[in-house]
This record gives structure tokens, C-alpha cells and sequence, in this order.
């Protein structure tokens, strides 16, 4: 009974220190942490008290590829349809629907948000994009997000890596398991490539792409395997963006929301002429299949699949980034749909200027801007990207010249590549 | 299962509670299950691998005994060792041992090529397969009596706080316990919870928060200048011992809870006088072993001076080969045993035979002298490869001017790892709980407090599992 009674005591002495705590840490760490592990969370509180429509997007948002001169956002050209509205955007690398869920929860309620635009990235719906390895930190900052939990038990259970904390090698092996078992049930019965390690190896074997002189295009070859692995997937009811979506929808109705929905484009003109009918096929599967959950639903659900054609594409590796011309397209389709809800707050807008220069430089750029200024445009590009600046370093070492001299090599070399 | 997951806050205290409720008879079936399940946890089917050593050493054992002569017993200990090491061999050097046989082929214009596995290291093998080897070489030389209850050997095996890291526990040691009956003591549950609690923070705060650090510098040496190397190579003796020894500490802490006392892991080896005390202080458990059932049969130190050379280079090597099937590992150990053989030769001709009555300054300076080498050792032991340890050696002797990254060390990172160097000279010789447990209540409580709360809002956040899980 006497230590029955000690431990009683110790335990209500442990909880009045955590409650004691909890006041310290909300008051003192709690911010420097979420700054470190979810810095979402600071953008929306800057963000939701001067927003009335909010963006949310992945990297499509606010990508530029080296060749376009200005940073202007989807986001951003929207606005220009909508002066008097104050359209802000949350957007980050390998956001989706989970996430952007998580954003929308912590929007408080007095918030004067009331129209939010999600962006349906459909890459987002494959194996590879789900079990990315960005996915172990987007976790950690949805754990912190947590609207109903104190900072200091958030903090804890962060300590204690209750998240979906995978190394990089258990997510590889997540996606390569998909890839290897998932089949692709919906493709015609005599199409030889049932799941995309099938279809993959396949066209890594098959040295169909070629170069002008006949040797084989391995960095053709390549991207055409991307895009198998980014696109050939198949979604159904259980599909965790799926459910993402449904939350979505139900906390939009729940907080009297405007919401839209809209797909972002895809080069599906590249897939077709690279891989074949079967890819396009399997996007608008997707697309469908979304479309007909949606519909019904007291909400916008803009289908920008094909919107875009290739020219509008910068991609390395199959992805949604535009130049200036394929984002000013969307936003005139984006402006189209927010009328619905805004319609007092729209104004005519002739975005002839910022194509005329902005799109004309995307052409025109190998023509109008020396070697000179493209390379010293490059240059901050690579130095913001850790990984490759790394890289440069290391290679700056090996052939022991200045990094300058080396970065200069290496985006005269992307240039003239390019 | 990890010990800083929400999975094991979960797990221990529901087997805690059902251990003391369970009757002394069932205890062990209850502990087998639990300790079962807490290896399941990393991967289901690998529990076959503990299953069919734990198995195969029970009956070897049995039959071991049930022979008179030496003779007849040795075939049954040979069983033993080549299916303990045969698994070993099979998970841990496998691969290692194909790719230098693979380029030795290469090099003699062979075309054959043998291919590679790909399973994954179970984890604990190393420990747990050494652990039921020092049973069986006990039972052979008839240092110990084969044990008939298959249920308490599995046990013995398996026991989950120190299953998967240690510290190795000989039978003799470990399985009397098992066995005894354990009535909860108030004062077991608290020494158990300032264990975890300290193995924790050290663990969580301390290691997991340097980590990050050391991997700046060990991805791309050639970005930092030479003090940066050498405050990441501290920083990685301060890792790799954090790390180790909160695990450690953990699973002391969680067996005494249960009345079960296993062995002192380490000892404040970084206060260490010479390379051989730093043995004696370092990973316990896992260099007696070395000792008793390598270094002993090989003669120990009862030999021609050349031969006793050999057995110092052999168990340093071995455990060098222990540690990771990499030649950074055998590098690593050996020149432990170069460093070892050195200062009993420095020794010799300082004509000292003891440090035991140095003065404090002069076992500080010591102290310092072995980190240093220590320190500089860990190189080989960090790096993935053998060049890339030269790189951080090249880097560290010719990046004096450089200034391209500037090593960002977070306040707290040095003020909690600056607490744990203070904190281990404190306790020289003590161990924690029974230190705290002398102290006034009000000083007790409000260590109690400084530790919760920092495991709670400074514990680093990556996916760092303890290091030696890879062993």
C-alpha cells in the first residue's frame, strides 16, 4: 500500500511537471522547433490572416527553369485576374493532397480564407511520389501540425519518431514492391507489360530510342522509363490521396469553404509519342475516376490534363514544371473557374505583355541572351541546389581548378547540351 | 523495435505489469513470448534464425555432457560453433568475402564470378550468437552443466532488453536469474528508471543530436577546415559512445526493473589511462568475451613473446572483423593491436609496471593521450571505406586555410554534450542510479525534471537507429 501510494504521488508529481512544462516549451522552443521541423506551419500563420484564396501546390507552382526570366507564380498571374482579392499560395517540393490537408486543419477559424484551390498533381498518385523519401519529413511536420495535441506531447512523440519515419533504402524497397506486384488490371488483355518493372526493364532494353546517327539515345531511353515509372498506376477507393482528397472535400463543407480542385497538366503529348497510347490511357483513367467521385460534389474540379502541350514542359525527368507561358495558360483557366465565387472581384486581364517578353525569352532565349549572361543566370541555380553544388565542389577537387571555374563549366556544358 | 519508439514506451510497462502479475512458475513463458515479439518486430521470419541457433545449442549441449571423453564431445561443439558461425558467416561476411574473392578472380583472369546475397543483417546476430557459443564452450570444458529446460535456454537466448545489443551475458551469469524468483522492489523499479531515463537522454539528446553533425563532416571533408575535422572527430568518439552506452543502460535499467541484474557495459572508458584499461572499460561484456574464449585458448600471454604478439594482433583483428565485414573494421582493429603492444613496450622501457597511483593531472593527461588515439582510431570505424577514411586524414592535415563551410554547432548540441563529459567524470567508477539515489530529493527531482524535459523537446529528429544494431 505505502509504495502503491509512492507511486501514485510520483505519477501526479510527473504530470504537474509536463502540464508546467508543456506552458514552458509553447512558450519558449515550441516556435524555434516548428521553424526546424515544420515550417509549414509558419507559413500559414503568416499566411491565413491575409488570404482570401488560398494555393495550394507542389513545386508547379512556383518552378522556373533556368531559360525564363521571371519568378511570377501560377499563383501570382491568377492575382493579376483578381486585384482586389489577396490570392497567397502555400506551396513546397513533393507536397499532395496529404499534406495539404494538414495545412487546412490548422487554418483557424477566424481566418478570412474562403476559397481554397487544390492542385491535383496526378504523379502524385504513383508509388514513387508515395513512398518517397521526402515522405519521412512531411510526416514529422504533419505530426507537429497536429491541430488537437499540446506542443510538448507533439514534441515527444516526435522524439520518439512516431511518424512514418522510413530510411531512404525501406521506401526504395516500398516503391520497387509496388512496382513489382501491383498489376495494371485496366490496359488491353494483350499488352505484354503488366506491372511497371515489366514495362520498365522492357523499354530499357529495347533500344528503340535512337540519335541521328543511329546510336542509342540512353538519355531518352531513360526518360521514357520515368515516365512509365512516374504515370502507369491505377487508383481506387483505398488510394491514400484519394482519401486525402475525401478529407479535403468534407473539412471544406464542414468550414463553408469555396473549394477547386484542378489537374494539373501533363506532357501527355510526350508520353504518347514516346511510350504509346497506354500511358495517356492510364492518366485519364485517373482523371476519371476522380472526376466521377467528384462530381455531384458542390465544388470545382477543373480538368487541365491536356491543357498544355510540350513546348510548355521544362523537365529533366518527367514532372508539372512550366515555363512562364504554360503557367499564365493555367491561371487564365484557374481565373475562369474563381468567377463562380468571385465574380464581382474579376478584371479582364491582357497578359500580352508578360508573354511578350516572358514568353518570347523562353523561345528566343538561345538567340537573344549571350552564352555569357545564360551561364551567369545558371549559376545561382546550381549553387541553391545543395546536392549539385556538391557535386561541383567534388569535381572542382578532382580536376584541381577554382569551383568558379568549375561551376562555369558545368552550366556552359547544361547550356550547350540544352 | 527500438528503445526510443513509441512501440517499446507501449510494450515494456504492459510487460512489467504482466510479469509481476504473472505466478514465478509461467514468468518465463511470458518473458520468452514478450522477448519473441520484440524481435519480430524488426522482421517476423528472422525469430527462425534465434529459433534454430537456440535449438541447435540446446541439443549440442546436451549431448556435449552426455559424453565422457573429449573426443566424443568435440564433434557436437564443432555442430555448435560452425552453425553459430556458419550463420554469421552467411549474413555478415558473405558478400564481403565474395567481392575480394570476385576481384582476386578478376585479377588472375578467372571468369568466374560469385554472385551476391541479398538478405538483410538480422539484426543482433553477432550478439546473440556469440552469447550461446560462450554456453557451449562452457558446457564442453565443464564449466558449466548443459541446461535441460528448453524454455529457460530459449530464454537465455533471447532475453529482449539485451537481445539485439547486448551486453553478452554468460549462462552462468544471466539464466540463474531468469529462474530465481523476482518480488517487485520499489527500489529496483526506481534504480531501472533512472537508468532508462539517463540512457535515454544520452542516447536521444546527446548522440542523436551530434549525429548530423558528424555526417557533414564525413560526407564532404574537403568542405571544412581542419578544426571542423577535428571537432567532428570528437564529436564521433562522443557519438558512437553515447550511443552505445545508452542502449546499454537501457537495457540494464529495464532488466533490474524485473529484479534481473545484467552486467556494467561500460565503465567511463574515455577516462581511460592506456589503450589496454580502455578495453577493460569499453564494451565490456564483448572484449571479456574475446578474452576468455579467444585470447585464453590461444595461450593469452603464456607463450614465446612472438606468439603472444600473434594472439594480441588475432583477438584485436577478430574483433575488428566482429564489428562489420569491411577491411576498415580489420584496420580498425589492428591497430588497436598496434597501439596496445606499443605502450607495453613504452612501458617496459619507462619501467612502469602500474598507472593505478598516478596523480589526478597525470590520469588526466593519460586520459587525454588515449582519446586522442582512440579518437583518431574511430576514423577507420566510421568510414565506409578505406579511402574515405584516408580523405578524412588528407583533409585534416592539409585544410588548414580553407574556408569554404563553416561547421554550424547549435548551442544546446554543446551544452548537453558538455553536461555528459561533466557528468561522466562525476561518475568514474559509479553508476548512475546509485549515484542519484545518494543524493538529497529536492537535487534527485530536479535532475529528474532537467533530463524528462530535455528528452522530450531536444531529442534530434532523424531516423537514427543505435549504431550498433548493425552488428
Amino acid at each position: 500500500m505505502e509504495i502503491l501510494k509512492k507511486i501514485i504521488i510520483r505519477i501526479l508529481a510527473l504530470s504537474l511537471f509536463l502540464c508546467i512544462a508543456n506552458f514552458l516549451y509553447t512558450n519558449t522552443q515550441w516556435k524555434e522547433d516548428t521553424l526546424q521541423h515544420a515550417d509549414l506551419l509558419d507559413s500559414i500563420a503568416v499566411k491565413q490572416n491575409n488570404t482570401d484564396v488560398l494555393y495550394l501546390s507542389s513545386s508547379s507552382n512556383y518552378f522556373r527553369p533556368p531559360t525564363d526570366t521571371t519568378t511570377t507564380t501560377i499563383s501570382q498571374y491568377l492575382n493579376l485576374n483578381y486585384p482586389s482579392l489577396r490570392i497567397n499560395s502555400i506551396h513546397k517540393g513533393y507536397m499532395h493532397s496529404g499534406i495539404f490537408y494538414s495545412i487546412l486543419e490548422n487554418i483557424p477559424v477566424a481566418s478570412p480564407i474562403r476559397t481554397i484551390i487544390v492542385s491535383v498533381n496526378l504523379r502524385s498518385f504513383g508509388a514513387f511520389w508515395v513512398y518517397s523519401d521526402v515522405e519521412s519529413n512531411y510526416s514529422a511536420q504533419q505530426l507537429l501540425m497536429q491541430p488537437n495535441y499540446p506542443p510538448l506531447l507533439k514534441r515527444f512523440l516526435l522524439s520518439l519518431n512516431y511518424f512514418d519515419n522510413k530510411s531512404k533504402k525501406e521506401r526504395e524497397s516500398q516503391f520497387l514492391t509496388s512496382w513489382s506486384t501491383d498489376t495494371l488490371k485496366s490496359l488491353r488483355s494483350d499488352f505484354p507489360y503488366k506491372t511497371v518493372i515489366d514495362w520498365d526493364h522492357a523499354i530499357a532494353k529495347s533500344n528503340k530510342y535512337k540519335n541521328y546517327d543511329g546510336s542509342i539515345n540512353y538519355k531518352a531511353t531513360a526518360f521514357a522509363c520515368n515516365i512509365v515509372k512516374a504515370f502507369a498506376f491505377e487508383i481506387n477507393d483505398n488510394h491514400p490521396r484519394v482519401k486525402d482528397l475525401d478529407k479535403i472535400v468534407e473539412l471544406s463543407k464542414k468550414r463553408d469553404w469555396n473549394l477547386i480542385f484542378h489537374i494539373l497538366p501533363e506532357d501527355i503529348e510526350k508520353a504518347d509519342k514516346m511510350i504509346g497510347p497506354e500511358i495517356p490511357f492510364l492518366l485519364n483513367q485517373t482523371k476519371n475516376f476522380l472526376i466521377q467521385r467528384y462530381s455531384g460534389e458542390n465544388f470545382d474540379f477543373i480538368n487541365n490534363l491536356v491543357l498544355l502541350d510540350a513546348s510548355h514542359f521544362y523537365e529533366k525527368y518527367p514532372t508539372e514544371h512550366y515555363n512562364a507561358s504554360g503557367k499564365i495558360k493555367i491561371a487564365k483557366k484557374l481565373a475562369e473557374s474563381l468567377k463562380k465565387y468571385h465574380s464581382s472581384a474579376f478584371k479582364v486581364y491582357d497578359f500580352h505583355e508578360e508573354l511578350s517578353t516572358e514568353f518570347k525569352q523562353d523561345n528566343d532565349s538561345l538567340k537573344n541572351i549571350s552564352l555569357n549572361e545564360q551561364i551567369s543566370k545558371l549559376i545561382p541555380v546550381i549553387k541553391n541546389d545543395s546536392v549539385w553544388y556538391n557535386n561541383v565542389i567534388k569535381k572542382a577537387n578532382q580536376n584541381n581548378i577554382s569551383i568558379e571555374k568549375q561551376l562555369y563549366q558545368e552550366a556552359q556544358w547544361l547550356i550547350e547540351k540544352k | 523495435m527500438l528503445f526510443n519508439t513509441i512501440d517499446f514506451i507501449l510494450f515494456f510497462p504492459l510487460v512489467i505489469i504482466l510479469y509481476f502479475l504473472t505466478p514465478h512458475k509461467y514468468r518465463w513463458v511470458l518473458l520468452l513470448a514478450a522477448s519473441y515479439y520484440f524481435y519480430m518486430s524488426w522482421k517476423v521470419e528472422y525469430i527462425f534464425l534465434i529459433i534454430f541457433s537456440t535449438l541447435i545449442d540446446y541439443f549440442s549441449a546436451l549431448f556435449i555432457e552426455a559424453n565422457k571423453t573429449k573426443k566424443t564431445k568435440l564433434p557436437f561443439l564443432i555442430i555448435s560453433i560452425l552453425t553459430n558461425l556458419g550463420l554469421l558467416f552467411s549474413f555478415k561476411y558473405f558478400n564481403f568475402a565474395s567481392e575480394n574473392l570476385n576481384s582476386i578472380f578478376e585479377q588472375i583472369g578467372l571468369n568466374t564470378q560469385i554472385p551476391l546475397m541479398q538478405f538483410l543483417l538480422p539484426v543482433g546476430i553477432s550478439f546473440y550468437t556469440f552469447q550461446t557459443l560462450s554456453y557451449t564452450i562452457d558446457v564442453y570444458y565443464g564449466r558449466q552443466k548443459a541446461e535441460r529446460h528448453l524454455g529457460y535456454f530459449a530464454l537465455y537466448v533471447s532475453f529482449f532488453p539485451q537481445l539485439v545489443a547486448g551486453p553478452i551475458e554468460r549462462f552462468s551469469r544471466l539464466t540463474p536469474q531468469l529462474k530465481a524468483y523476482h518480488a517487485f522492489s520499489y527500489s529496483n523499479l526506481t534504480n531501472g528508471l533512472r537508468l532508462i531515463i539517463y540512457g535515454l537522454f544520452i542516447k536521444m539528446v546527446i548522440a542523436d543530436n551530434i549525429s548530423g553533425i558528424v555526417d557533414q563532416i564525413y560526407q564532404n571533408p574537403e568542405m571544412f577546415n581542419t578544426l571542423d575535422i577535428i571537432i567532428g572527430l570528437i564529436f564521433y568518439s562522443f557519438q558512437i559512445y553515447s550511443d552505445f552506452y545508452g542502449y546499454s543502460i537501457i537495457a540494464i535499467g529495464s532488466a533490474l526493473i524485473m529484479g534481473i541484474k545484467l552486467m556494467d557495459n561500460f565503465k567511463t572508458p574515455y577516462l581511460s589511462r592506456n589503450i589496454s584499461e580502455f578495453w577493460q572499460r569499453w564494451h565490456i561484456s564483448l572484449s571479456t568475451w574475446f578474452r576468455d574464449y579467444l585470447y585464453f585458448p590461444l595461450g593469452g600471454n603464456r607463450v614465446k613473446t612472438l606468439r603472444w604478439i600473434i594472439n594480441i594482433f588475432i583477438v584485436f583483428i577478430v574483433s575488428g572483423v566482429w564489428h562489420g565485414a569491411s577491411w576498415t573494421f580489420i584496420i580498425w582493429g589492428a591497430l588497436y593491436g598496434v597501439i596496445y603492444l606499443l605502450e607495453i613496450i613504452i612501458n617496459k622501457l619507462l619501467n612502469i609496471n602500474s598507472y593505478n597511483k598516478v596523480s589526478k593531472i597525470t590520469h588526466s593527461l593519460l586520459s587525454i593521450k588515449t582519446f586522442i588515439f582512440v579518437t583518431f582510431i574511430w576514423v577507420f570505424f566510421r568510414s565506409p571505406s578505406f579511402n574515405e577514411a584516408l580523405d578524412i586524414f588528407k583533409n585534416l592535415f592539409s585544410n588548414a586555410n580553407v574556408s569554404l563551410n563553416t561547421l554550424i554547432i547549435p548551442r544546446s548540441t554543446l551544452l548537453f554534450l558538455g553536461i555528459f563529459i561533466i557528468s561522466d567524470i562525476i561518475l568514474y567508477n559509479k553508476r548512475f542510479d546509485s549515484w542519484l539515489g545518494n543524493l538529497h530529493f529536492m537535487l534527485r527531482w530536479c535532475i529528474y525534471s532537467f533530463l524528462i524535459f530535455s528528452i522530450i523537446t531536444f531529442a534530434g529528429v532523424e531516423n537514427f537507429p543505435f549504431i550498433y544494431f548493425q552488428f
